[in-house]
């Protein structure tokens, strides 16, 4: 039987790793891997915590479930409409170096 | 009595036979089950490409035959060692990689590609005892290894490095991609009359078959499985008799053999799921009692659902690449989405009334839809001007296509 | 160790392993399909968790939606940041050590809770039980039904949004 923790500190490192690759890549398709990395690690926690309340409760909780669906529905979304913003600006500027958008500076 | 008992349901009397050996040995249960899981998988997969053999050899004959030629008749009766052949040649054929290509991507998209048909044996019922897993979620995983196809398509287009496996290898995945929607929303409907997404329900369910009880929903279904395994009319992404191949062009040896492997036998598995989802699977006389007999069913019901599809292959001209899209998001995905939509509303409509008036409503909302789509496909093939190609002193070829628009005129 | 064990930490390592190449390789298509087999190693831990449901959704959301949209993309902008170049920024040393420094604090506060240490056990749903009990809850007035409808909006919405950016500029050249 597999202990909470191996499945908390699994998802801990995949957000860090998914937030490294958000914080320091240049390419914003690379971010946008970062950014679904750390979604993932989201998902990973909250269904180990479904799992572990469906255990304490003795019945099959459905917030967990929930939660994780719109998680996925929220990702897909994102990538949808992150990505059509990519392929526009890459129209626009020849570029998609998250530092060159820098057309709406001020 | 024992020899028939085993003769009755042999696999599992096998299984059986391997679990106690595994207790005797002392082993854990858990290892027990997971070294038992490994070893039925080892011979499932090897199995079905095994019979890839065959039904390589059969679909070359038939189509043979179908266009008025012997097909292969050099090696053994009937040359039906030819595949044997081929694979021993193939296997010792020179591998040639190419310069430029990706190794990653190109090295493993063969195996990505056959590993995605053949996860989809894990999810069949051979039997009623017989099957890989009954997983309670088998109708989201078939769609599910469905995009891990996709993957292995564009790794081996991206990764041959050649222009024109990177465009084939777009063409064949928006086909996949695409076709996808029409048979998910179909693949609802058995999904909502056995209110269960587990193969082994959907199968427990079919008292009647669901061909009879949604004919058109089958049909589509049919549709969409045929273009989602490329092959003709819809193989335009590697049309034999027009390019030199697809994706897998810069292929050759052991690793174009297994994208052959994996398209002869996708043929066949989706004539597999065709048959558990709509021909009632293992069901038959007799095949509950002796399940030996279901698997029998089974196999007999997909070779049926097969030839058809080779009989298909054999017969129809290849549709151009915007015919095809026109098929599916202009005919195919709003016809299943009304036909979905109708099926919900006037099933729980009678629900109450008992599930025979249930199917039979159901029947007639297919047949309706049937004959409304065909009126309305052959009104708008009536109102087009189709241009005659040829001299007048000769028969005439005339391109009539019920989904081609633009003809070009002179 | 018991067989799941094994299993858990073999797939753990992958998609570790494949997080890290995701993030520090510089061929762009390399890392995306290093994130497919991420993506991979995360549908087994759900599958290890027994939320199947979820263990096919990610390979049919994640996989064969997201992925292949980002493998098109990146193919689209291919030729516009060379492999030679490097693809981080200056800030990368820093960001290492704030995500180090981060991993420690979350791993000290959650080992202070009570339940940290917790053995899963199996909780051998019966059938179509877990689907089912989602189902109804997504769709059921006390439940859920509002977030989920907000949901389909959203991906209504995306659907549009993705449409009218994408086209845009193309539409704008041709008037």
């Amino acid at each position: 039987m597999i202990p909470l923790s191996w499945y908390l500190i699994l998802a801990a490192i995949l957000f860090l790793l998914g937030l490294y690759g958000a914080m320091v890549r240049k390419n914003s398709i690379a971010i946008l891997m970062g950014v679904e990395l750390m979604l993932n690690a989201v998902n990973i926690n909250i269904l180990a915590f479904w799992h572990y309340h469906s255990q304490v409760n003795g019945a099959i909780e459905i917030n967990g479930m929930v939660f994780a669906a719109i998680v996925v529905i929220a990702a897909a979304a994102e990538a949808a409409v992150a990505l059509a913003i990519i392929i526009s600006v890459f129209r626009n500027n020849k570029s998609i170096v998250a530092a060159d958008m820098n057309t709406l500076k001020g | 009595m024992n020899l028939i008992d085993f003769l009755r349901d042999p696999i599992i009397a096998i299984s059986d036979w391997i679990t106690n050996l595994f207790s005797n040995w002392g082993m854990a249960t858990d290892w027990a089950t997971f070294l038992l899981y490994l070893i039925g998988a080892a011979v499932l997969g090897i199995s079905a490409l095994l019979m890839t053999l065959f039904f390589i050899w059969a679909e070359r004959k038939i189509i043979g035959r179908l266009q008025d030629r012997v097909g292969p008749n050099q090696i053994g009766p009937w040359g039906i060692f030819q595949s044997v052949a081929d694979m021993v040649k193939i296997f010792i054929k020179e591998h040639i990689i190419p310069t430029g290509v990706d190794p990653i991507p190109y090295h493993l998209a063969p195996i990505v590609l056959v590993a995605s048909v053949l996860m989809v044996w894990a999810i069949v019922p051979f039997s009623n005892t017989v099957y890989g897993s009954n997983l309670n979620v088998a109708v989201i995983f078939l769609l599910a290894v469905g995009g891990l196809g996709e993957v292995g398509v564009m790794m081996a287009g991206w990764g041959s490095n050649n222009k024109y496996a990177l465009i084939s290898a777009f063409r064949a995945s928006a086909q996949m991609i695409s076709y996808e929607v029409p048979m998910a929303i179909i693949l609802l409907i058995p999904v909502l009359l056995s209110s269960s997404m587990s193969m082994n329900d959907i199968v427990n369910a079919q008292n009647i078959p669901y061909i009879l009880v949604l004919p058109f929903g089958a049909l589509i279904f049919f549709i969409a499985s045929i273009a989602e395994n490329g092959r003709a009319p819809f193989d335009l992404a590697e049309a034999e008799s027009e390019l030199v191949a697809g994706f897998n062009i810069e292929y050759s040896g052991l690793k174009f053999g297994m994208f052959y492997v994996a398209d002869f036998l996708r043929a066949f598995t989706s004539a597999l799921i065709f048959s558990t989802l709509f021909l009632g699977g293992w069901k038959g006389p007799g095949a509950e009692a002796i399940p030996v007999l279901g698997a029998f069913y089974l196999i007999a019901k997909s070779l049926i659902i097969w030839f058809l599809g080779v009989w298909i292959r054999g017969s129809f001209p290849r549709y151009r690449i915007d015919q095809m899209m026109n098929i599916n998001w202009k005919f195919l995905t709003p016809i299943s989405l009304v036909l979905f939509m109708l099926v919900i509303l006037f099933s729980k409509l009678v629900e109450p009334v008992g599930q025979n008036m249930q199917y039979l409503v159901i029947l007639i909302i297919n047949l309706g839809l049937f004959f409304l789509s065909f009126r309305i496909l052959n009104n708008q093939n009536k109102k087009k001007v189709v241009a005659e190609v040829g001299s007048r002193t000769r028969p005439v070829a005339k391109p009539d296509n019920l989904f081609s628009k633009d003809v070009s005129r002179g | 160790m018991s067989v799941q064990q094994l299993f858990f930490v073999v797939f753990a390592l992958i998609t570790i392993f494949s997080a890290l190449m995701v993030v520090s390789l510089r061929n762009l298509l390399h890392s995306a399909l290093w994130l497919i087999m991420a993506l991979l190693g995360v549908a087994s831990i759900f599958a290890i968790l027994e939320a199947s449901f979820f263990a096919a959704v990610q390979i049919l959301v994640y996989i064969g939606a997201i992925a292949i949209l980002i493998i098109f993309a990146v193919m689209l902008t291919h030729n516009i940041m060379s492999v030679a170049e490097t693809q981080t920024n200056r800030s990368w040393g820093i960001a290492l050590v704030m995500v180090v420094i981060i991993f420690f604090i979350i791993i000290t506060q959650i080992s202070t809770w009570p339940g940290f240490n917790t053995r899963l056990q199996a909780l051998n749903i019966p059938g179509q039980d877990a689907v089912l009990a989602f189902g109804t809850g997504l769709v059921d007035p006390q439940g859920f039904a509002l977030p989920f409808e907000t949901a389909s909006v959203l991906l209504l919405a995306a659907l549009l949004g993705g449409v009218f950016i994408a086209f845009d500029q193309r539409r704008e050249k041709k008037s």
